[in-house]
């Protein structure tokens, strides 16, 4: 039945998640492909992330000062983008764009070593799988995901302020004060918070994804391509989550 | 149950290295192994020989704790090695190797990375590893390749890499899966002779999964006939091509080249 698979494939992550966690409290991850690992995540997808955040800041900053302008307000227009971007628009986009990019690749990367016998390989040769291919890309992530973000962050304040040139009377000084002064550090911490558990969540689906791949070249897509499903709306779900905390711990 | 450490050597060397009794295997609805017994003795050379798909390289992978039957008893080295964890299955892998059918090579590292490997997992020198690395590519014919990436060789030359990797943490027990299918006959003749060289040389004892008959009587003494899921036939060849099942003459009349 379609549900009791479904509910078995859910056990099967949470035991893989575990057996992830695992290998990381027993210090078992190797360093080498940890260093690698960020190496490549971090700018492999520099790119793509800040390209996303440049254009959207800007179209959004277009959108928005429009709005306001109905009400002689668009000189708010900084603060709104500010405070979106960093609590909402920064995270998520750097997210989903990380998941197309190196979620993908890392389940691609993974179900064709499963597919040309190396994990088996590395099993009978004593190595474990989970300290030498998951847990190096699971921290890797988690450590470059915040990172990624905090600089779309400011790639996407700042393309906002190129767009408002054209439109409002803004001064650099002035479009900045307004930018930072509606943000709080709760802010920015839940800015932090939300980017650590995506990096989490992506790469915890990518890299089961690609472990649990069958022996096709077909199954290897069908991994790609869920990865990039179930790792988005994992985000949107981890966010969802993690917005309700932040607003209920700020008494909003 | 588990391990037996500080095993008798004497005792050891005199029980069968491999032993397989009432082995069954199925995945889903599929019955791959249906009642399999095997003896392998120590430093004998085996063939199992049988159909594509019908469960030759699985034999392989139980023995190797890659794959768990579902009844039966596997035993390896004298230990019983039937339901084992991962951790319990360490010391009995130290001791085996496997060459897998594409080789299974480690494509983000160099082919010297590759041939290391096993010995850096013993925490075994740098100096060390160095020079059996470049004994173990000699020996294999590939000298001084230890920069190249493995997506540069051809397949001949990835199985001979492969072979280096098995053989450089000289274990007791080899295991290869179909180590000449899809190569030329001359490149297929080369392997299965060094394979051969290695069981003479190092003693090792060999289980050669494959359906190529030329290779088959290079490297083994004796042959095994997988099909319905059982051993239909074994013995030598000659016994075997006048063996009675249909199935096992017509495989045999089949690989004769008139």
């Amino acid at each position: 039945m379609m549900t009791s698979r479904m509910l078995a494939t859910v056990g099967d992550f949470g035991f893989f998640s575990a057996g992830v966690f695992r290998s990381l409290a027993r210090g078992g991850v190797s360093w080498r492909v940890l260093i690698r690992q960020m190496e490549r995540v971090g700018i492999e997808s520099l790119a793509v992330v800040n390209l996303c955040a440049f254009f959207i800041g800007m179209v959004l900053v277009i959108q928005i000062a429009a709005m306001l302008s109905r009400f002689g307000a668009q000189t708010e227009v900084s603060a709104i983008i500010g405070v979106s971007f960093v609590r909402e628009i920064g995270p998520v986009f750097a997210a989903i764009m990380y998941a197309g990019r190196i979620g993908t690749g890392i389940a691609a990367e993974l179900g064709s070593m499963v597919v040309t016998e190396q994990v088996d390989a590395l099993r009978v040769m004593g190595a474990d799988p989970a300290d030498r291919l998951v847990a190096p890309r699971v921290v890797a992530s988690v450590l470059m995901v915040p990172a990624l973000t905090a600089v779309a962050d400011l790639v996407g304040i700042f393309s906002g302020y190129l767009a408002t040139w054209y439109s409002v009377d803004f001064g650099p000084y002035e479009y900045l004060q307004k930018a930072m002064g509606q943000l709080t550090r709760l802010d920015l911490l839940s800015s932090l918070v939300k980017a650590t558990f995506f990096g989490l969540t992506i790469s915890l689906v990518a890299t089961y994804m690609g472990m649990r791949v069958e022996r096709s070249t077909e199954s290897v897509g069908a991994a790609t391509t869920r990865t990039m499903v179930v790792g988005v709306l994992g985000v949107l779900v981890v966010d969802f989550l993690i917005t309700k905390v932040f607003l209920a711990l700020s008494g909003r | 149950m588990g391990i037996s450490g500080g095993s008798n050597q004497e005792t050891e060397s005199t029980l069968p290295i491999v032993e397989l009794r009432g082995v069954h295997k199925r995945f889903g609805p599929q019955v791959v192994l249906d009642g399999v017994d095997l003896k392998v003795l120590r430093g004998s050379s085996l063939a199992i020989l049988g159909g594509s798909g019908t469960g030759k390289s699985v034999i392989l992978k139980i023995l190797t704790g890659l794959l768990r039957a579902d009844r039966g008893e596997v035993r390896l080295f004298g230990t019983d090695a039937s339901r084992l964890s991962e951790k319990e299955w360490e010391p009995l892998r130290r001791r085996a190797g496997m060459l897998f059918q594409a080789g299974a090579l480690f494509d983000s590292l160099s082919v010297g990375e590759n041939v290391a490997f096993p010995l850096r997992e013993r925490k075994v020198s740098p100096d060390r590893i160095r020079q059996v690395v470049r004994e173990r590519l000699d020996w294999v014919g590939l000298a001084g390749t230890e920069e190249r990436s493995p997506s540069e060789l051809s397949g001949g030359m990835r199985k001979r890499v492969a072979l280096a990797r098995t053989i450089v943490s000289d274990p007791e027990l080899i295991l290869y899966d179909e180590p000449t299918t899809g190569l030329d006959p001359l490149t297929s003749r080369r392997i299965a002779e060094l394979i051969r060289e290695i069981g003479d040389r190092m003693g090792t004892t060999s289980i050669v999964v494959t359906h190529d008959l030329i290779s088959a009587s290079v490297v083994a003494d004796s042959w095994v006939f997988l099909g319905d899921g059982r051993f239909l036939a074994s013995g030598s060849p000659e016994e075997m091509r006048r063996s009675s099942p249909a199935e096992v003459r017509d495989f045999f009349e089949a690989g004769v080249f008139r």
